[in-house]
């Protein structure tokens, strides 16, 4: 549909590209400047106030904080969530005994959306760490489960076949042809999991962190909901929702980068969803 | 004939897998829950059974069903709006492509959950939020889907249709809107899914009945059994919900729609 090759383009119009990238986010941030100026009401969020806000909890400590709490939570959820997605996926995937037996019970799990486990995590955990780790793996290891599986079964039978004719030892065919034919799926899985565990360490400090106390310690979801809570301030609540979307790019951009690290002959191709 | 056996015997043979491994689910449930005993931890399978049939017998599965459901219609119908429309658009016109692709990309990392309490702050407890937070769980699946479908598509139909003359309004809607359909139930799948997490977590936060609230409700009145009742519920619709699309995809699109071989 769209032309693929382009000839090489002189500098005014990479110029002209550079502008077109970033003309709609700019006028937006524009207009919305402009049109908060003349108003002093301090509940209506503005440019220089989100900026402030960001300035002022960086510099007292507050968001590196919660940062450090949030993303503890996220990597030792998304942990669990790899080690048990993945071998419960090739071990799935692999054998047919294990798939007729799990899989009944993974496709009675996997409709029940993460966050109905909320007040059950509350229940059982508390409102500290443990729930939310429970909730980021819980969110993150279908994704996880599901491509690892499917990675298992669409590996190529005849490289199989072709390896165990020619003579290669069992460890040799797992480490040689097994794990680069299943990575680029599983990898894939891997960030859509990071993603959903992003989604869910949000849901449960919003709606479990938020009885642990003070500021930070309950980490960015809990941070989110005392300045939604006790401060009412917008400007806050947008800086939060700033922070979350950059943080979350750069998760999924290091588990992207690593995944090119990885599988270097998919790099290419790139992933385009 | 013997097509219609071999269908019947693997659907035998599937309910009686899924039947054993669910069985014996249940039971380590249930013999768990007598020897803990502490049914406000976990009541055991018997009790959350029977706070399933009084869900239903009460009426109480149809008024916070159907509020959720209409919600969900509500949010997911306006995505599947806006993400086809945006797409289509975004792929057939480069320029706008370039202009509004940075902007998606600077919004799809802030997450749904992230936009409760700043939309709460506006619209308060009611409809309001969950349509919201389905609406923007969905909507990218659909745009992304859209524009992947159309710079993949074969563009010799598009060649063909220009040199057969077919004007432009008709190449969208009898080429190109048909050739990209099993793409976008791909999308529609997708975002149903993300719609069902997203609004049981804003009527969890935000919302005065629904499926959501129904659960949280039930917590701070400390019947688990009753809380238990309803994440099953959810397990249900959602399960539903997939169902239909995926019956759409085998309706619509039966050329691109392949049964999967059960498992995972």
């Amino acid at each position: 549909m769209m032309q693929q090759t382009r000839p090489p383009q002189p500098a005014t119009r990479s110029v002209l590209r550079l502008i077109e990238r970033f003309i709609v986010p700019a006028g937006l941030i524009l207009t919305w400047f402009v049109l908060t100026q003349k108003t002093s009401n301090p509940s209506i969020p503005t440019p220089v106030g989100v900026a402030n806000w960001l300035w002022e909890m960086l510099v007292g400590g507050d968001l590196p904080k919660a940062i450090a709490v949030s993303t503890k939570r996220i990597l030792t959820g998304f942990g669990i969530a790899l080690i048990t997605g993945c071998s419960l996926g090739l071990l799935m995937g692999s054998s047919r005994r294990a798939d007729t037996w799990l899989a009944p019970i993974m496709n009675t799990f996997r409709p029940i959306a993460p966050y109905a486990w909320i007040p059950m995590a509350i229940l059982w955990f508390g409102t500290g760490d443990a729930a939310a780790v429970f909730l980021v793996a819980y969110a993150a290891f279908f994704p996880i489960l599901t491509n690892a599986y499917e990675a298992v079964r669409q590996l190529p039978q005849p490289l199989l076949r072709a390896a165990r004719t020619l003579g290669a030892p069992r460890s040799m065919i797992f480490w040689e042809v097994l794990v680069p034919g299943v990575l680029p799926l599983t990898v894939y899985g891997l960030r859509l999991g990071l993603g959903t565990g992003w989604a869910a360490i949000v849901a449960a400090e919003l709606t479990g962190g938020a009885k642990e106390g003070s500021g930070a310690s309950g980490g960015l979801g809990q941070m989110l909901y005392v300045v939604f809570q006790f401060s009412l301030s917008l400007n806050g609540i947008v800086a939060m929702m700033v922070v979350i979307g950059v943080l979350a790019y750069a998760f999924d951009a290091s588990v992207a980068l690593a995944g090119k690290r990885l599988i270097p002959w998919r790099s290419e191709k790139g992933g385009t969803l | 004939m013997s097509s219609t056996w071999a269908m019947m015997a693997a659907f035998g043979r599937d309910t009686y897998h899924y039947l054993r491994s669910v069985g014996v689910l249940v039971l380590l449930w249930w013999g768990e829950g007598g020897w803990l005993a502490r049914h406000a931890l976990l009541p055991g399978p018997l009790r959350v059974g029977r706070q399933v049939v009084r869900i239903f017998v009460s009426g109480e599965f149809l008024t916070q069903v159907s509020a959720s459901l209409w919600r969900l219609m509500a949010g997911y119908t306006l995505a599947a709006a806006v993400g086809v429309a945006l797409g289509v658009a975004m792929a057939l016109i480069p320029l706008l492509d370039r202009l509004l692709d940075p902007l998606v990309q600077a919004l799809r990392p802030i997450s749904a959950i992230a936009w409760i309490p700043l939309v709460l702050f506006f619209v308060g407890v009611g409809d309001g939020l969950p349509i919201f937070v389905i609406f923007y769980a969905a909507v990218f699946p659909f745009q992304v889907h859209a524009v992947a479908a159309i710079h993949n598509l074969d563009e010799s139909y598009i060649k063909a249709a220009r040199t057969l003359g077919v004007p432009r309004w008709m190449l969208l809607t009898e080429v190109i809107l048909p050739a990209i359909t099993p793409v976008l139930l791909i999308g529609a799948r997708i975002a149903m899914g993300l719609s069902w997490v997203g609004i049981i977590i804003a009527e969890l936060v935000g919302a005065p009945e629904g499926v959501g609230f129904a659960i949280n409700w039930y917590r701070t009145m400390l019947q688990t059994d009753r809380v238990l009742a309803w994440i099953f519920i959810v397990g249900l619709l959602g399960f539903c919900l997939d169902s239909a699309v995926r019956l759409a995809q085998r309706l619509l699109t039966p050329w691109a729609f392949q049964s999967s071989q059960g498992g995972s």
